[in-house]
């Protein structure tokens, strides 16, 4: 099995959130038609991908760091041994991890047990949902919604893209999950 | 009428997706929306529709959630946006290896996406927000009280036009006294906030040489960027009001308050080749009292003090000059296009010391002096000059270079001084002089809102854009382009049609209340002779966007005239104006002041609560345009054409002519159409137009009541139109307009307007061959040159009186402190220590983008951005909330963040959350409440304590020579809560 990953170049990544309501568009994980539900300043919403800002540095020496993460289809996924109904898999072709909604009870040990924050509590739904890799259009040929958008070009994706590389300060330790990622900075 | 329309939603876009999957799965006609497994299925939930899968529409339009302009792919099903990416055909979205040939037929590019931002991203919230008014509102209890009825069109506008009757005088004087002032027509005023190319051609034409008002248009650019273009165009001659540097192939950029990865234009485009620049080894500073993304992400973040860019830039300067780091093989040359270099400069010009203006020759040619004799400039040795040959007589007149001129201001301040000044060590001054200079014509500083959005903000401009002269860098692969320009959407070429002339139309005349492009002394000689200088209030003579800010201001104060009829469209001045809050709910309170108030919304808007009418607009993809005009960083032409995504149309005859009429999302029936019917210029039974209207259909409404000029038939010159195209004399509709527009841009580029239609506009070949007649590059330079005269030294400046002071402004770059409509300098007080900077997420439009669902989803409220160093001293933490204090006593609250890369003593705030409306607001409806959606409201707006003119005092600082509100120059305290 070739294991599909992402491959995330850290100096392209501009910080501009499109990665993030591009999946919100294709996935329909916030309905358009309804106003946003807001609870102490955080949205109620759920969202597949994500762009952590940060700043590094002490004034005068300020730089800033954005970086875009989603569901990385661990090679030893913890939401999946996290899971006490067996809701999720992990695709034999392909390597994507997948939540099975109809399984799925919503205890939400898995999103407790990712150390990257994949899995999203969905409180209309009452189950957990999470970054597909967008694959109904992969499936087609087509690339992942994230993908296609992101302005810097920032996030590409291949097969058994060699990672982690020059992992982000902060990201958890690769050796726990076998995150199916490789980071740059070109 | 149907009541609850305004709040019921149709076929919603959530509804959509359940039904056609479950129909899809019923009849295995889509396999695609259900596909593989069971746990496949139930994983993705309800992901969109492919764009191969049948009954999936994919429509080519433009985008409007900036004034970007960038190519949109919407995917449409049953009527229903669901998505919209970028077009693949288009400069904005890929780069030019990866753009697809113009010839691509539109089935095969549909599968290839574009590039977008998360604002075009999210325009399916903006169609579908729940908050949208979907039908003519009219004010039942005091203006402002938030009690409306809902009304039919047809009342609406005959109100409306029953009114407009009463002042659509184009003869008769508004004051005898003073004719400047032109007819009582002038006292119906129009102001937009966002209108772009095409509609603004069409208001200007209708208001203008239909109902006869000089008052057509007040649009929003004194907020926007203003000072900015009106010092490229004083450095220009009018010529060109925006440069920006060729990134493809540019080194080493320096970004003066220009945040390319969160704001200006493209954002997009910018951004993209901002990343490509680093990642293939370029320089990037940025000059910003924030560490913007754009700074964060540069090799050096200059943390200037906010509005002292030219003392940065002028200290680069005598740093360049004294280390003879310029070019002097382009600042001697006199003409265009000699000695390897394209366009030229004035240094070597001389200037008669005694009337400042330029020294020319009877036939007007400058003149400059070679080899100790004075010449013509074009007849000059070599196309040479020299730079400084000290005190020359011309006609015994004491002459000096320009270049001379503008030397002596550069010295007259030390590095130390200049450094002082910006609060920038020397050092980094020094370094940035250094570097800029080494990168010669692939080196390019760059200024955007940052520095010109103060009272000396073309000063500011002209400083950082005397650099780019320095170093010859315009023409130059790399350096400064001027853009690829545009197609003649409106006309001119030959075989277009010249759109805006209307048969029978009249002129219009007089001074618009705005004053805005004319000279106070000479222009109203009779308001002169009886006020003197100083003027009541500014003129702004080279300022040539209107003056959006003074709008309210003037209207309060009745100056130069009282008017009658405020209109406004997509227009949030309280709200994005900086301090005009006040100002503005005060006057259109008046209804004296303000008789008829008509507001074009698409929700009850900060604005449009104050109206008597609300008249509910479709949105920027439910619409035609030629949103044409691209910015510089596209060094290819473009002829951009934006069409409805959604919605439906009525076809009917008039005139021998099919004619089409729009029905946007949530409508029924076409206001024009109704219009046309009225009159018996037509009859059928299609529904009364309901829900929201195209604007142009609803003016063509009016017009038709009004019985002015502008509508109906032979309204258009086709004369030496092209044949073969289905060119409209008549305009019954906005089709008949935007086809006329579409035949020029098809007579221009050469492209079948069908074809144009079909891919969103036409986008010049690419540059993949050296041979390519419209390739971006010739050889070492761009292929789309400015190749003309750039001034060091601005004659206008110097012989035009300032309409406050009396005196000529100042003709050369310089360094000013923060200074009142008077020219005097408005002291800092100690008691209110911070400067507030603003800024736009990279996810945000200005006021409109709270509409958007899924760009609040990334973050719900603003925060006050603070120095945690300035935070430890007063003894906030993270989190609390504070309220920011203005000199004038307005207050607004906020929650602090503390961060590291803001300079200390500015606060900085992003510019689009804390309203108070745009369906934030709890309303009453035909007596039933309709609840607002209180999580609009979260945030601070810092333009609330947005600064006062201590002259004027009821309007914002000000620069008076570029037509700017101060935005960047108000001073807070802060106080815990």
């Amino acid at each position: 099995m070739a294991q599909i990953g992402w491959i995330i170049d850290l100096t392209r990544c501009v910080g501009c959130h499109t990665c993030t309501v591009a999946c919100i568009a294709e996935n329909n994980t916030i309905p358009a038609d309804t106003n946003l539900q807001v609870r102490n300043g955080k949205a109620v919403a759920v969202k597949y991908r994500r762009v952590i800002e940060r700043e590094i540095g002490v004034f005068p020496n300020v730089k800033r760091e954005f970086v875009t993460m989603s569901c990385h289809h661990c090679a030893q996924p913890a939401c999946m041994k996290a899971c006490p109904v067996d809701a999720i898999t992990k695709r034999a072709s392909d390597g994507v991890v997948l939540i099975d909604l109809e399984k799925c009870i919503g205890c939400r040990y898995c999103a407790w047990a990712c150390p990257y924050g994949a899995p999203q509590f969905n409180e209309a739904t009452g189950k957990v949902e999470k970054c597909t890799f967008c694959q109904h259009r992969l499936a087609a040929n087509l690339e992942p919604a994230c993908v296609s958008a992101c302005l810097g070009k920032a996030i590409r994706f291949g097969y058994d893209v060699g990672g982690p590389g020059q992992v982000p300060e902060g990201f958890a330790d690769p050796g726990l999950t076998g995150p199916s990622v490789r980071w740059e900075r070109s | 009428m149907e009541k609850k329309s305004f709040l019921a939603n149709e076929l919603t876009r959530r509804k959509f997706i359940e039904l056609s999957a479950t129909a899809a799965a019923a009849a295995s006609v889509a396999p695609q929306l259900l596909s593989g497994s069971k746990v496949e299925a139930a994983t993705y939930g309800h992901p969109d529709p492919l764009e191969t899968t049948s009954g999936v529409e994919t429509v080519f339009s433009m985008c409007l959630m900036c004034h970007s302009r960038c190519g949109v792919m919407a995917k449409v099903a049953n009527g229903v946006l669901l998505k919209v990416d970028g077009s693949p055909y288009h400069p904005n979205c890929l780069d030019p290896e990866e753009r697809l040939p113009y010839s691509t037929p539109v089935e095969e590019a549909k599968l290839h996406r574009g590039k977008n931002c998360a604002k075009s991203q999210a325009y399916p919230t903006l169609v579908y927000d729940p908050q949208r008014v979907k039908t003519p509102l009219k004010r039942v209890g005091p203006r402002g009280s938030g009690q409306w009825q809902a009304i039919s069109w047809k009342q609406a506008l005959d109100e409306i036009a029953e009114h407009l009757r009463t002042i659509r005088d184009v003869e008769t004087p508004i004051d005898p006294a003073f004719p400047e002032f032109g007819p009582v027509a002038n006292k119906l005023v129009l102001s937009f906030g966002r209108w772009q190319n095409g509609q603004k051609q069409f208001t200007d034409r209708l208001f203008g040489s239909g109902f006869g008002t000089v008052n057509y248009r007040h649009d929003h650019t004194s907020i926007c960027e203003v000072s900015h273009h009106t010092a490229f165009k004083l450095m220009t001659d009018g010529k060109k009001d925006h440069f920006k540097p060729d990134l493809d192939k540019a080194e080493y950029v320096i970004w003066f308050g220009a945040s390319v990865l969160e704001a200006d234009f493209p954002m997009q485009t910018l951004a993209r080749k901002v990343a490509n620049f680093l990642a293939r080894g370029g320089k990037m500073v940025t000059v910003d009292p924030r560490c913007s993304k754009t700074a964060g992400k540069s090799h050096r973040w200059v943390p200037i003090k906010p509005g002292t860019d030219a003392a940065f830039a002028l200290g680069m300067a005598r740093w360049i000059i004294e280390n003879r780091r310029y070019d002097e093989n382009f600042l001697t040359n006199t003409k265009a296009d000699v000695n390897g270099e394209k366009s030229y400069t004035d240094a070597t010009f001389l200037v008669r010391l005694t009337d400042r203006a330029f020294a020319r020759d009877a036939s007007g040619n400058y003149l400059v002096v070679n080899g100790g004799t004075v010449y013509p400039a074009t007849q000059a040795p070599n196309f040479k000059g020299e730079l400084d040959p000290g005190t020359v007589e011309v006609d015994g007149v004491p002459c000096r270079t320009a270049w001379s001129l503008y030397v002596e201001r550069v010295m007259e301040r030390t590095l130390e001084e200049y450094a002082d000044i910006c609060g920038i060590p020397v050092d980094m001054i020094v370094d940035t002089a250094r570097e800029f200079a080494a990168h010669g014509k692939k080196a390019v500083a760059n200024p955007y809102r940052g520095p010109v959005k103060h009272t000396n903000g073309v000063y500011n401009a002209l400083a950082i854009g005397t650099l780019n002269m320095l170093v010859g860098n315009f023409d130059w692969a790399g350096g400064n382009s001027g853009g690829g320009g545009q197609y003649a959407f409106a006309g001119g070429p030959p075989g277009t049609v010249s759109v805006g002339k209307v048969v029978g139309g009249v002129t219009p005349k007089g001074i618009p209340i705005s004053r805005h492009g004319k000279r106070y002394d000479k222009d109203a000689p009779n308001l002169f002779a009886r006020d003197g200088f100083p003027a009541k209030r500014p003129w702004t003579p080279f300022n040539g966007d209107w003056f959006y800010h003074d709008l309210i201001p003037s209207i309060e104060e009745g100056y130069p005239y009282p008017i009658d009829t405020l209109i406004t469209y997509w227009n949030a001045l309280p709200y994005a104006a900086p301090a005009q809050r006040e100002v503005f709910e005060r006057t259109v309170a008046d209804t004296e002041k303000i008789k008829l108030f008509v507001a074009f919304d698409v929700v009850i808007g900060e604005v449009s609560r104050w109206a008597d009418y609300i008249l509910p607009d479709s949105t920027s993809l439910e619409r035609w345009g030629t949103p044409t005009n691209a910015s510089p960083a596209i060094t290819t032409k473009v002829g951009n054409f934006r069409k409805p995504v959604v919605g439906s149309t009525i076809r009917v005859e008039i005139a021998g002519k099919e004619r089409l009429f729009y029905v946007p999302t949530y409508a029924r029936g076409n206001v024009a159409l109704d219009a046309w019917r009225e009159v018996g210029e037509v009859s059928g039974n299609w529904p009364e137009a309901e829900g929201p209207q195209l604007a142009e259909d609803v003016f063509i409404a009016l017009a038709v009541r009004l019985g002015i000029p502008g509508v109906g038939r032979n309204t258009f010159d086709l004369t030496g139109a092209k044949e073969g195209l289905d060119w409209r004399a008549d305009l019954y509709s906005a089709w008949d307009w935007y086809l006329n527009l579409l035949n020029n841009i098809s007579v221009d580029s050469g492209v079948p307007p069908e074809e144009i239609l079909e891919k969103g506009g036409v986008f010049a070949p690419l540059d993949t061959t050296p041979d390519d007649p419209k390739a971006a590059y010739s050889g070492p330079y761009l292929k789309a040159q400015f190749k003309g005269l750039l001034h060091f030294y601005i004659e206008k400046l110097a012989t035009t009186p300032d309409s406050m002071t009396g005196r000529p402004y100042d003709p050369l770059p310089n360094v000013y402190p923060v200074r009142d409509v008077l020219g005097r300098e408005v002291r800092d007080d100690p008691a209110y220590p911070f400067a507030i900077v603003t800024y736009k997420d990279a996810y945000h439009g200005q006021a409109r983008t709270v509409q958007n669902s899924w760009l609040r989803a990334i973050k719900p409220e603003n925060l006050i951005e603070m120095n945690a160093a300035d935070a430890k001293a007063l003894g906030i933490r993270d989190g609390d909330t504070v309220r920011l204090v203005a000199p004038s006593g307005a207050a607004t609250l906020g929650k602090v963040k503390l961060i590291q890369g803001v300079r200390p003593g500015v606060l900085a705030v992003s510019h689009h959350y804390g309203h108070w409306a745009s369906g934030a607001e709890t309303v009453k409806i035909n007596g039933q409440t309709v609840p607002g959606d209180a999580a609009r409201a979260l945030g601070v707006q810092s333009n609330l304590v947005g600064r006062l003119d201590p002259h004027l005092g009821n309007v914002c600082l000000m620069d008076t020579v570029g037509g700017s509100a101060a935005f960047f120059d108000a001073r807070v305290r802060v106080e815990r809560v």
